[in-house]
């Protein structure tokens, strides 16, 4: 007896080392990159986005990297985000939602257009039911004003846009908890998204030229025009600058 | 009727946007001119003592470490065990790479129109363990990434890698 609950004990220690083990390789596996980023990992699959075509390579056994599928997702395509099991696709005008339920072959559910801002329309961060994107018009043939656009996308075939704030010239966007942060090239703005669909502005950084962000625990990574500037987030509106890196 | 007047009223504004034959850029005009890639003399995949950063590109950030792409070049892989001091270990030299993503300690890049499978289980000791032929063409080939005149490409030449803003007599294309 005491032989079978010991092997049941080590069956059940194996299984479990082996479930954590599985599950963390599985979250922790692929890095995380920002929003202005071309190329994504969700799981066992590399999402990249050309101009105009989103392709999906099968790495599950690396180094190999087996195309799965091609899609035509439109035109001026620039970044991919991933949430769960949702890709956002940002391009110059509009943002592509696809699911991404089976991740070889990703279906697309619905486009988000602002209404007022027809061309730039960037990166795009989402969470849950909120989508935020950026849209900078810059140059001759730009729209009329660059705004951080928020889009209600609790119903994901519908998307909505419900506030718009304006901004100079916007790049990239990252979040964490309740804290958006906004690159405006000349400063890092940080919004408080406790209100998802109405973030206000706490405090702006004004030190750097700011391209993108990722936050990643307590640390913000920023791409700025040196470089890397790191800031502690551990209070998550009120970044303190660590270092810069050159 | 008003939508009809404003759309025969766009039609000539958007077409003067899209192109306009006539333009001969003065001397002392800036305008964005191809800078195109010698395919033939590739430099390899290496990794090399660190550099500073020039030419600031997307960044990845993965278990202690961060990268930052040098625009065209490579990738700056910086070690942030410790988050009060993080240190620059080395630069992952690829020809004309912008993008990246990590897996499983193997780092996805392109390079020209491909992408390549780069084991970083020791990033010390970063090499190339796959490449994907054709995989991810170049974005920059058709235009440059603001509008205004430019130097029409000449595809004789190569591939488009990049732009850059110079000083030119002719500029016939413009977007």
């Amino acid at each position: 007896m005491k032989k079978v609950s010991l092997c049941l004990f080590v069956f059940t220690a194996l299984l479990q080392w082996s479930c954590t083990k599985e599950g963390k390789g599985f979250v922790n596996s692929s890095g995380k990159g920002g929003s202005l980023a071309r190329f994504t990992i969700v799981g066992n699959y590399l999402y990249t986005v050309d101009r105009s075509q989103l392709k999906v390579f099968d790495i599950s056994q690396t180094p190999k990297a087996l195309l799965t599928s091609t899609e035509d997702v439109g035109f001026e395509i620039e970044t991919i985000f991933p949430f769960k099991d949702k890709l956002f696709i940002g391009s110059t005008s509009v943002v592509h939602i696809f699911s991404i339920e089976d991740p070889q072959h990703p279906k697309k559910l619905s486009t988000a257009i602002s209404p007022t801002v027809m061309r730039r329309c960037d990166p795009v961060v989402a969470k849950d039911s909120v989508a935020y994107t950026t849209l900078r018009t810059n140059g001759i043939c730009g729209g009329v004003r660059s705004i951080l656009a928020v889009f209600d996308i609790k119903n994901i075939e519908n998307p909505v846009e419900v506030y718009q704030y304006p901004v100079n010239e916007p790049y990239g966007l990252g979040y964490a908890d309740s804290a958006l942060y906004v690159c405006d090239k000349s400063s890092l703005l940080v919004f408080n998204i406790s209100r998802p669909y109405e973030p206000q502005l706490v405090t702006q950084i004004n030190e750097n030229e700011f391209f993108d962000v990722i936050a990643e625990n307590n640390t913000l990574v920023c791409w700025v025009k040196q470089g890397i500037v790191l800031f502690d987030i551990s209070n998550r509106l009120d970044p303190k600058l660590i270092t810069k890196i050159q | 009727m008003k939508f009809l007047l404003l759309l025969l009223l766009a039609i000539p504004l958007c077409y003067g946007c899209l192109r306009n034959p006539d333009f001969h850029a003065e001397r002392s005009d800036l305008a964005f001119v191809p800078v195109y890639a010698d395919t033939h003399n590739l430099r390899p995949v290496t990794l090399e003592a660190t550099r500073p950063i020039t030419n600031a590109g997307k960044i990845y950030v993965y278990g202690n470490y961060i990268f930052q792409n040098e625009q065209n070049e490579g990738i700056h892989i910086i070690d942030n065990s410790d988050p009060l001091h993080p240190e620059k270990k080395a630069f992952l030299a690829i020809p004309f790479n912008t993008e990246m993503a990590i897996r499983a300690s193997h780092i996805y890049a392109n390079s020209i129109n491909d992408i390549l499978v780069i084991d970083l289980i020791n990033p010390l000791k970063a090499q190339v363990v796959n490449r994907i032929k054709n995989a991810f063409p170049l974005i920059a080939q058709d235009y440059p990434p603001e509008s205004g005149y430019f130097v029409c490409p000449d595809p004789s030449k190569g591939i488009v890698v990049d732009w850059k803003l110079e000083p030119v007599t002719e500029a016939k294309c413009r977007r």
